[in-house]
């Protein structure tokens, strides 16, 4: 991996990668959203100030979609979680590099959620929530039987462990 | 229409009488002195008598439905006059114990009293009003319950011990109060402001009428708020009592505000830029009772442990609400040099520090800035490096809290290697921290 030091000493934390359908799903998400915006904003250029315009508006568009599309394939590509026995770790990100770690015994509830396009492939996205609001660990892109049982694992411990604040 | 249930206490009789002059002076205030004279002062006097006696019948109505109860470890009250409304709240759970006087409750000797749970965007539930005895009573009764010990204890009756009336550890003189208002870069920049509106009308008269009037408005608005933190937090004393740090307040509304030390998640201490010359710091405490949409509210001044005071004074109430906390004694580990390359002005000012029982730490060249968390607070850990930083092989190590704290708590651009480690031994340390589950 290309960031070793997040992924501690001597592989002594077994990172699971998120499912590479994940891809899909962002890139459906993205497309959604993309796509009709571009096509109105060329037309109306063209409309507008002419043809030329109206290719150049639709030429800058499809770079910033370029980019964004290397971006969620590399994002989709480091995401990833661990479990150990006392905490949860997720790590994400390209740009900014980010390392959450939840002991178990803080979690106060999980979110499990799946979007039309996640459900089209079967992935669910799982949230955890301690007291704090300024937690930040998701879990995307699971399998529907991996989320359910990453959700039991961790209400499983979490109860045993339970204090809350 | 249905009274107070069975097995309920009520307010204290006089409770619609003052909330009843409360929807008076909006009265006063709504129709406002045009109204006034529009109508002439007998019927304005009349109209307003008028809605007066609504309003009270309206309080006593809703008097009459209020009820609350203590028992099985739960504060149960019950009220609404249209939509009835019942509410539970674990003892357990209580995590602040407000009481609040108004001048005209004072008057009468009754009080408020607030409790603070976790999580709650506002105060969960106000007793009002209850006799200042009573309020004191069933405050002891409520924090004692809430203790862990008592939980464990048999049928959850609490023992009620004597709580001994501890030495203030802080006294805040009104004048210092008073000083340090004055010392804030609104105060100072009022005469510069002044100064220039005066310069524009002599210029151009006709134009800056307006503008006269607005400064008027302006300087007004600066000066109100000096004089309400005063006022606030006049006669300022915290204390460390066997239910908690208990700090009280306020010259009209006096407040005192009780928190469970096992409650507090963070202790902050900032030394503003323009205090610094006279050595003047000012300390809040984090806690989950106060939460983010309050604290832009009225218990702003709810999370002050000091709301100025001298470096000395705020060693010894971090030493009282923080056990074993010598904020003076810290060594706090810098950062390397590259770091200037990321932070060119402050980078000397960050530093961090591990005690046996707090993380703390430091940061901010003009107005420096320290944070102390015990261990056993810390909810989660994150570590984040950004482009620049990756650069730098540096990164930030965040901690996560309950409730909202004004400081950041984040030991930023550690080196990489520095940075992982810290945030293992925050996660292991809060681990071997770990409070004890409530019940």
């Amino acid at each position: 991996m290309e960031h070793p030091i997040w992924n501690g000493r001597d592989g002594e934390v077994d990172w699971r990668p998120v499912d590479p359908r994940l891809v899909w799903v962002r890139l459906i998400n993205l497309a959604l959203g993309a796509i009709p915006l571009t096509v109105v904003a060329a037309v109306l250029s063209t409309w507008w100030w002419g043809a030329r315009f109206g290719i150049l508006v639709a030429a800058c568009a499809l770079v910033l979609i370029a980019a964004r599309v290397v971006a969620i394939v590399r994002a989709v590509r480091v995401w990833a979680y661990a479990e150990t026995g006392e905490h949860l770790l997720v790590r994400h990100g390209i740009w900014t590099r980010c390392l959450s770690i939840v002991p178990y015994g803080r979690l106060q509830y999980l979110d499990l959620t799946a979007d039309p396009a996640s459900r089209l492939f079967g992935l669910t996205t799982v949230k955890l929530h301690t007291a704090a609001a300024t937690t930040d660990a998701t879990v995307p892109g699971l399998a529907p039987a991996e989320a359910t049982a990453l959700r039991d694992r961790l209400a499983d411990v979490s109860g045993a462990r339970t204090e809350g604040l | 229409m249905k009274p107070a249930a069975a097995g309920m206490d009520r307010m204290h009789p006089l409770t619609p009488l003052v909330k009843g002059v409360r929807s008076f002076w909006f009265v006063i205030a709504a129709i406002s002195w045009q109204g006034f004279a529009r109508l002439g002062l007998e019927r304005g006097a009349m109209i307003v008598a008028a809605f007066g006696v609504l309003g009270l019948i309206w309080s006593w109505i809703g008097w009459y439905v209020t009820g609350y109860q203590v028992a099985d470890g739960e504060l149960r009250i019950a009220d609404g006059i249209l939509t009835r409304s019942r509410r539970t709240i674990p003892v357990a759970r209580l995590q602040a114990v407000d009481v609040v006087r108004p001048l005209l409750a004072r008057l009468l000797g009754l009080a408020e009293l607030r409790l603070e749970v976790a999580g709650g965007a506002k105060t969960e539930a106000p007793l009002s009003y209850l006799t200042l005895g009573r309020a004191r009573d069933l405050r002891r009764e409520l924090l004692a319950a809430s203790r862990p010990e008592a939980a464990a204890a048999d049928d959850g009756e609490a023992v009620l011990e004597p709580v001994a009336a501890a030495a203030p550890l802080v006294m805040v003189p009104a004048r210092r109060l008073l000083a340090a208002q004055l010392m804030t870069p609104q105060i100072l920049f009022l005469p510069i402001a002044v100064a220039v509106t005066v310069w524009l009308f002599a210029i151009d008269p006709d134009l800056s009428i307006l503008g006269l009037a607005g400064m008027f408005t302006a300087v007004a608005g600066i000066l109100f708020q000096p004089v309400k933190e005063a006022f606030v937090n006049y006669g300022f004393t915290g204390s460390v009592t066997d239910d908690g740090l208990r700090i009280r307040h306020g010259l009209f509304e006096q407040r005192q505000q009780t928190l469970p030390l096992r409650r507090v998640t963070a202790v902050t201490i900032r030394s503003p830029l323009l205090w610094r010359p006279v050595g003047w710091v000012r300390a809040h405490v984090a806690s989950a009772a106060y939460s983010a949409t309050n604290a832009g509210t009225e218990a702003f001044s709810g999370r002050s442990l000091l709301p100025v005071g001298t470096r000395a004074e705020a060693a010894v109430i971090t030493a009282a609400v923080l056990p074993g906390a010598d904020i003076d004694g810290l060594v706090y580990r810098g950062l390397p040099r590259r770091a200037r390359w990321r932070a060119p002005l402050r980078w000397r000012f960050f530093g961090v520090c591990l005690t046996d029982e707090h993380y703390a730490v430091r940061s901010g060249r003009w107005s420096p800035t320290e944070a102390f968390v015990p261990y056993g607070r810390i909810l989660s850990v994150r570590v984040t490096q950004g482009r620049w930083q990756r650069l730098l092989a540096l990164a930030t190590v965040h901690v996560d809290l309950a409730g909202t704290i004004s400081v950041s708590t984040a030991a930023r651009h550690r080196p990489l290697s520095e940075a992982v480690t810290l945030a293992r031994d925050l996660v292991r340390r809060s681990q071997q921290n770990r409070p004890v589950p409530p019940g």
